[in-house]
């Protein structure tokens, strides 16, 4: 077990709140009267035509795990029915993350006859997954429903193809540095072994040189080393390169994966450029879990752990949840709500979402429901103006100047924003932590970078309309001038045959003349 | 753990302000709690005028501590026997013209606490030069009343005169001095320069080093302004001292006299009229010494502070642009193979 030397810049040591819900054990889900399956993949994005994708009918009875749209549509992994029931249609849902737009989701109603699905254990010695074809192991990935279940939902596929550089570390993120957060403890806690197949499923998929294994230092280790769970499976490979555990400051925004590859190989990757152009792989230990899953037990990705904790929460717990259980579902099985609510966040207490519509589904990145109580909140008057303290900058993982772009965004100056690094700004939510004027920093942030798109989308409008008439003046003068040309050249054989005319002519008078002439 | 309100920022500042407060009373007697009192009531009348006039709400902004804080830094650059019409110029000037004409907190572009005092000592030049010699140097005590009496008729009790109860300041007395083609080791012979650099004051100094200490404890303030001046006084003296100690002073002097640490820890520290940049809060705290040593060597007034931080604040626009930290990932060029150990 190696400690990293060094970290990223930025970041803040927080209080850890692990506990709260690592207090409970593992519980499950009853059944929900109703699932609402979102469709919409990674950043929202959704097949051209939907309807089409579909491949279940309104009133179609599906059984559990089966899939409810094609296979093989690209950046679109297949989605499945999580538990068995009736397909009752199309209908749209409110996403946190994207309140703007509307979330196209399945409905199912759930057959309540069924089990309720336990989360999984880890059953004796784990199986050994060789890949003879890589190929065939992606696109069932993909049929799986594959996707990076760190947040992102980016296709877990895709993800190991996009790149063209060759691969060289595979890291296995089992950093969960924001608080309260315990999803991916709670997993590495009940199936070590299976994250371990499953990451070295994904090592013989990439054939990197190192594999490393990134964990938290301990902070409270109330229940133990996580890490301890993962000793007995981590022997040496014949056809990999032993697996490396690295143990990394709890500072957040550690989990994020720029930060997480500048801590573990001191690489700062540069500005826009993905890690599998750097060749690296980083991938969370839950998504290496449904790796195994999908690639032993033939099980797509239907299930997840969802954190639910906060102080306005009754009785807070990791639960292992149906993708498309309403929010309320799991609120109501981790006690309620007690009263004490100030906000209520999909996602962590710095980078999370406020939740408006408590019937919206859980999807598969949703890592945490927090409740947080009023005193536990930072208190949101931001009547304040901002004193250019400079708090927020040290703490900036971007090292952006926080204060300059809130400035900038809230006098929307969309493109003075940009050129100041908005772009880089990973919306940890740190600047808003430490702001003493409760400033609501990335909401603003989040507002210019949507305004800026906005603007370069009409730009580019503006650009293309201005081209467009530009050429059509082009060929209308072209059209002119053909005219013109015709015109004269039509004009000068009219002359010419004026001057046949008249020689006629002439030629005429003087025969008359002569006829007169001579009698 | 930094504080978390705006109001808990001011309030650091002015519980550091204290210990300097205290040693202002033991020095220079009651003169200082009277000037405090002023410019805090001028301050808040002015703030809670201009905030009703803009519409904005009075209460919130009121409570803040700005102003108050403002009005503590001018009361503590200005001397301790002043007619109350120097605290109501400076406040006017502070609040109404410097802050809230600009946009009220946070939107000052100037500091407060410096545009009062620019425009007192131009206004009143007199008035600002009647320090009173530090109680353990002169047997004139004044009392309270006495005190209370001159601030407010703005002159002195029949029997007591201005030559015998100040006496010119250590920077009146190098100016004075080197007017006369004295040398600074002749001039420093005076009693007035205490043991440092300034009797009484080089105390001052060391209360405001302590509170200093604690905001930077606190992590109101970063370290970056307070040691960019410190150190620049301290090599920018020595420099000049080497070259000719008759004529320049030394750098301890230059340090204890006059109220560069004071403006080192408490006014060029103000965020909101300061650079954003950790790169630009050195090189405004080296412009400040640098202008403040010019003012002191050459210019027209004995000290140079409050100009050297106005002439600052001008410039801050240009140097947080030219000082923006290296954003992630931009310094690195893209590279495939950039981490690659060995191919395999």
């Amino acid at each position: 077990m190696t400690q990293t030397q060094g970290t990223f810049r930025g970041g803040l040591r927080l209080h850890h709140q692990k506990e709260l819900a690592m207090a409970a054990p593992l519980d499950s889900l009853p059944h929900p009267k109703c699932l609402y399956v979102p469709l919409a993949g990674y950043k929202g994005h959704l097949p051209n035509d939907l309807e089409r994708a579909l491949i279940v009918k309104p009133g179609e009875c599906v059984t559990r795990g089966q899939a409810l749209t094609k296979s093989g549509l690209s950046g679109w992994p297949t989605v499945h029915a999580p538990l068995a029931g009736v397909v009752r249609g199309l209908c749209t849902r409110i996403s946190p993350r994207q309140p703007s737009i509307p979330l196209p989701c399945l409905e199912i109603e759930v057959d309540p006859d069924q089990p309720v699905i336990e989360a999984p254990m880890d059953e004796g010695a784990p199986s050994t997954i060789l890949i003879d074809d890589t190929s065939t192991v992606l696109s069932k990935l993909s049929q799986m429903g594959i996707v990076g279940q760190g947040g992102a939902q980016f296709p877990t596929a895709q993800k190991l193809t996009c790149g063209m550089a060759k691969i060289h570390t595979l890291i296995i993120n089992g950093v969960e540095c924001e608080p309260f957060i315990a999803c991916d403890e709670a997993l590495m806690r009940r199936r070590p072994a299976a994250i371990v197949q499953g990451a070295l499923c994904l090592a013989r998929l990439v054939g990197p040189e190192r594999i490393i294994f990134a964990f938290e230092d301990p902070l409270k280790e109330t229940l133990g080393s996580v890490r301890l769970g993962f000793e007995p499976y981590l022997q040496h490979t014949h056809d990999l390169p032993p697996i490396e555990c690295i143990t990394v400051p709890t500072i957040y925004p550690q989990g994020a994966e720029q930060q997480l590859i500048k801590t573990l190989l001191n690489l700062e990757l540069a500005k826009q450029q993905r890690p599998i152009d750097a060749g690296i792989v980083v991938c969370n230990v839950a998504t290496a879990a449904s790796v195994y899953d999908a690639l032993s037990n033939h099980q797509p990705l239907t299930h997840r752990i969802v954190t639910v904790t906060g102080g306005g929460i009754a009785s807070p717990r990791n639960i292992y949840a149906p993708i498309g259980a309403p929010i309320s579902a799991l609120i109501k099985r981790a006690g309620g709500l007690n009263g004490s609510v100030s906000r209520l966040l999909l996602g962590g207490p710095l980078s999370g979402y406020r939740i408006d519509d408590s019937q919206t589904p859980i999807d598969k990145g949703a890592l945490c429901l927090l409740a947080l109580s009023s005193s536990e909140d930072t208190p949101s008057d931001s009547s304040m103006p901002c004193i250019n303290c400079g708090f927020c900058v040290p703490v900036c993982p971007a090292g952006l100047l926080p204060q300059q772009l809130y400035k900038l965004a809230s006098h929307q100056l969309h493109e003075s924003a940009q050129a100041l690094g908005l772009s880089d700004c990973i919306e940890c939510g740190l600047c808003v932590a430490v702001c003493p004027s409760h400033l609501p920093l990335v909401e603003w942030y989040r507002h210019s970078k949507s305004q800026w798109r906005v603007e370069i989308e009409e730009r580019t409008k503006a650009e293309t309309a201005k081209r467009r008439h530009e050429v059509r003046q082009e060929r209308l003068a072209a059209e002119d001038a053909r005219r013109e040309e015709k015109r004269q050249r039509h004009e000068a054989r009219l002359k010419k045959r004026d001057v046949a005319q008249s020689d006629v002519e002439a030629a005429i008078a003087r025969a008359q003349q002569k006829k007169s002439q001579n009698p | 753990m930094r504080p978390s309100s705006v109001q808990a920022v001011m309030i650091h500042v002015l519980l550091a302000l204290l210990p300097a407060i205290g040693l202002h009373l033991f020095f220079f007697g009651w003169g200082i709690v009277i000037q405090i009192t002023l410019a805090i009531a001028f301050a808040l009348i002015f703030e809670a005028g201009a905030l009703r006039l803009r519409d904005r709400p009075v209460k919130l902004f009121i409570t803040d501590g700005s102003a108050v804080l403002a009005a503590v830094l001018f009361a503590l650059s200005i001397p301790p026997m002043s007619p109350w019409w120097v605290a109501l110029t400076g406040m006017f000037f502070a609040i109404v013209i410097a802050k809230q004409l600009y946009g009220g907190v946070g939107h000052n572009v100037f500091n407060p606490a410096m545009v009062g005092f620019a425009a007192v000592i131009i206004a009143f030049p007199e008035a600002l030069t009647q320090w009173i010699t530090p109680q353990n140097l002169s047997n004139n005590t004044l009392d309270f009343l006495t005190t209370l009496d001159t601030i407010f008729s703005g002159h002195l009790p029949a029997s007591m005169s201005w030559d015998t109860l100040s006496e010119a300041t250590p920077l009146d007395l190098i100016r004075s001095g080197l007017a006369e083609g004295q040398t600074l080791t002749e001039i420093r012979t005076d009693a007035m320069f205490g043991f440092a650099g300034s009797a009484g004051w080089e105390w001052i100094v060391l209360a405001y080093v302590v509170g200093g200490i604690y905001l930077l404890w606190k992590r109101v303030i970063s370290g970056h302004v307070p040691v960019s001046i410190l150190v620049t006084t301290f090599l920018l003296g020595a420099a000049g001292w080497i070259i000719d100690p008759d004529l320049f002073r030394s750098p301890l002097q230059q340090l204890m006299a006059g109220s560069l640490v004071m403006c080192a820890f408490f006014i060029a520290t103000d965020p909101v009229s300061g650079p954003s940049t950790p790169k630009g809060k050195i090189i405004f705290g080296i412009g400040i010494v640098i202008l403040t040593l010019s003012i002191r060597a050459w210019g027209g007034f004995p000290d140079g502070v409050a100009f050297a931080v106005l002439l600052m604040n001008m410039a801050v626009p240009l140097i947080d642009y030219y000082t923006r930290p290296p954003i992630f990932g931009h310094s690195t060029v893209p590279s495939s193979a950039s981490r690659r150990t060995n191919t395999p």
